[in-house]
């Protein structure tokens, strides 16, 4: 069964010492590796967290959480896995999402805003208040909620008057105040916790799963800054360390695909990306039974390089 | 069947050591393209070591402190240079046509350690901590959604991406490249492809 080297004992042989030549080969290998990491070292810029931009974009904040309580969030007509108000992926009749469906469920109101605001409520006394009138008015009068809702993330859009505080907890009572104590809460950090905390159970003690924090910043707060960064999938984002550090170039073919404008403008263009490179993947192991492929290393002879000298040396 | 026979009699014939461990090779495997696959195993030992550190201190120590930092760049970088030397590695290995003389199998686990290192490779730089791994997280999430996965690996749960780029995937890379090795060797390294340099012909394809 075994071959036994047979066709490398019908070359000239000589002798040699596999483990030592990989142990210098190691040697070499692991200088290099030093050298690069002490001169270069590895990329610095920290993660966006949703404390720094509570702090440094409160607006922006409480726009995403008005898009989170009106349902204009991404994630609110994003479809499987997190609910079914969106449209699944598909190629042909082939729709994983639609075989999976809902496993993570998520609803924006709940998990970004009531949640955390309940938690606060059961320790400031003074949130009890606007926080179960906001509940009764989602449970018994939702258009007037709505009402307030939408006028006071348009006020928000618009910017262009500033009132005070007094006057906006009045004006877009109990709205304003609930976001103004989520937003209050994200400064100290005690928002993000929360989110976390209620992945698992009030009672968790590994909170690991960032699920939660990373969707919250998903849109605008995220986006922005990989736009300023030009790490955007359409601009073959994912290449791109921060820092000028080289990213994962190996996937340079899979992003390639994304920026065929029939492919990255599709609404599938996911799923279509990963079945192309799946497939490509899948040709690569058969390169050696592909008609022509297989023939290449015989029309492009780049062998008589690599064997230059055995070719010289008439062999055998 | 008795299995502990068939174990035996596969360790003493399929594992000699003779052929597993030669002393002598072929003069033709001097050419230094052959230096790719080693260079590759070595950046993979690298990156081996260096983890296991990273994992015995971890996350806070290797993304704040000073030695952390190091060994998270030492990681970083012999990434970097275990895809250059696989990529090299394999593009010389179709230039030679490797999977000639009953190889087509040693290539088809080339390949498999190709993707599984793709992916083992991105998950790390997910695990990374900056901006580009909460970033890519993100825009991950869509790609694993699409293709219906997520209630089996949640590409935001970073204990689950954790537990596959320290566990899984390392175990199945160093799993598959014993077996690719296996096959090297039990087949031979390739053979130069028949040519006659006087009269510019190949002998035989």
């Amino acid at each position: 069964m075994i071959v036994k080297m047979e066709n490398e004992k019908k070359y000239k042989t000589k002798e040699s010492d596999l483990i030592k030549e990989f142990l210098i080969t190691f040697l070499a290998v692991l200088v290099l590796v030093v050298v690069l990491a002490l001169v270069f070292q590895s990329p610095k810029m920290q993660p966006l967290s949703i404390k720094s931009y509570a702090n440094n974009h409160p607006v922006g904040f409480r726009q995403v959480e008005m898009r989170n309580i009106l349902g204009q969030s991404q994630i609110e007509t994003y479809g499987y896995p997190y609910n079914n108000n969106g449209e699944s992926q598909q190629v042909y009749i082939f729709s994983p999402e639609d075989i999976e469906k809902i496993t993570v469920p998520i609803n924006p109101i709940n998990v970004f805003f009531l949640k955390p605001l309940s938690m606060e409520a059961s320790v400031d006394h003074s949130l009890k208040k606007p926080f179960e009138y906001f509940l009764y008015l989602q449970k018994y009068d939702s258009k007037s909620l709505n009402l307030i809702e939408t006028s006071y993330y348009n006020y928000l859009s618009q910017n262009k008057v500033h009132y005070s505080s007094n006057y906006l907890s009045h004006k877009y009572y109990p709205v304003y105040t609930l976001v103004s104590t989520t937003l209050n809460m994200a400064k100290s950090g005690i928002f993000a916790q929360l989110l976390d905390i209620n992945l698992a159970g009030n009672n968790s003690t590994y909170t690991y799963n960032y699920q939660n924090k990373l969707l919250f910043l998903q849109g605008a707060p995220l986006q922005n800054l990989a736009n300023k960064y030009q790490m955007s999938g359409d601009q073959w984002g994912i290449l791109k360390e921060t820092g000028a550090y080289p990213g994962p170039w190996w996937l340079g073919i899979y992003t390639s695909l994304y920026q065929i404008p029939a492919i990255g403008n599709s609404s599938n263009a996911d799923l279509i990306a990963f079945s192309i490179f799946s497939f490509l993947i899948f040709l690569l192991a058969l390169v050696p039974i592909l008609p022509i492929i297989n023939r290449i290393p015989y029309y492009i002879p780049v062998y008589k390089l690599i064997w230059k000298r055995y070719y010289e040396e008439g062999n055998r | 069947m008795n299995l502990s026979r068939k174990i035996k009699q596969f360790v003493r014939k399929d594992l000699d050591l003779d052929v597993m461990l030669p002393e002598e090779l072929p003069t033709y495997v001097s050419s230094f393209v052959y230096m790719f696959g080693v260079l590759t195993m070595a950046s993979l030992v690298i990156l081996i070591i260096s983890g296991v550190i990273m994992v015995l201190e971890g996350p806070l120590w290797y993304q704040y402190s000073e030695w952390g930092l190091f060994f998270r760049s030492i990681h970083f970088w012999g990434a970097q240079v275990f895809f250059f030397f696989m990529i090299v590695h394999m593009i010389s290995i179709f230039f030679m046509a490797g999977w000639r003389e009953g190889r087509f199998l040693t290539w088809i686990l080339g390949v498999m350690l190709f993707g599984l290192s793709m992916f083992e490779a991105f998950i790390g730089y997910l695990l990374g901590g900056g901006f580009f791994a909460q970033w890519n997280q993100v825009q991950a999430k869509d790609a694993m959604n699409a293709i219906g996965v997520t209630g089996f690996i949640n590409i935001l749960d970073n204990s689950q991406l954790y537990g596959l780029h320290v566990v899984i995937l390392p175990l199945l890379i160093v799993g598959l490249l014993g077996l690719h090795l296996f096959f090297v060797r039990r087949r031979g390294v390739v053979p130069p492809i028949e040519y006659d340099s006087k009269n510019g012909k190949r002998e035989k394809i």
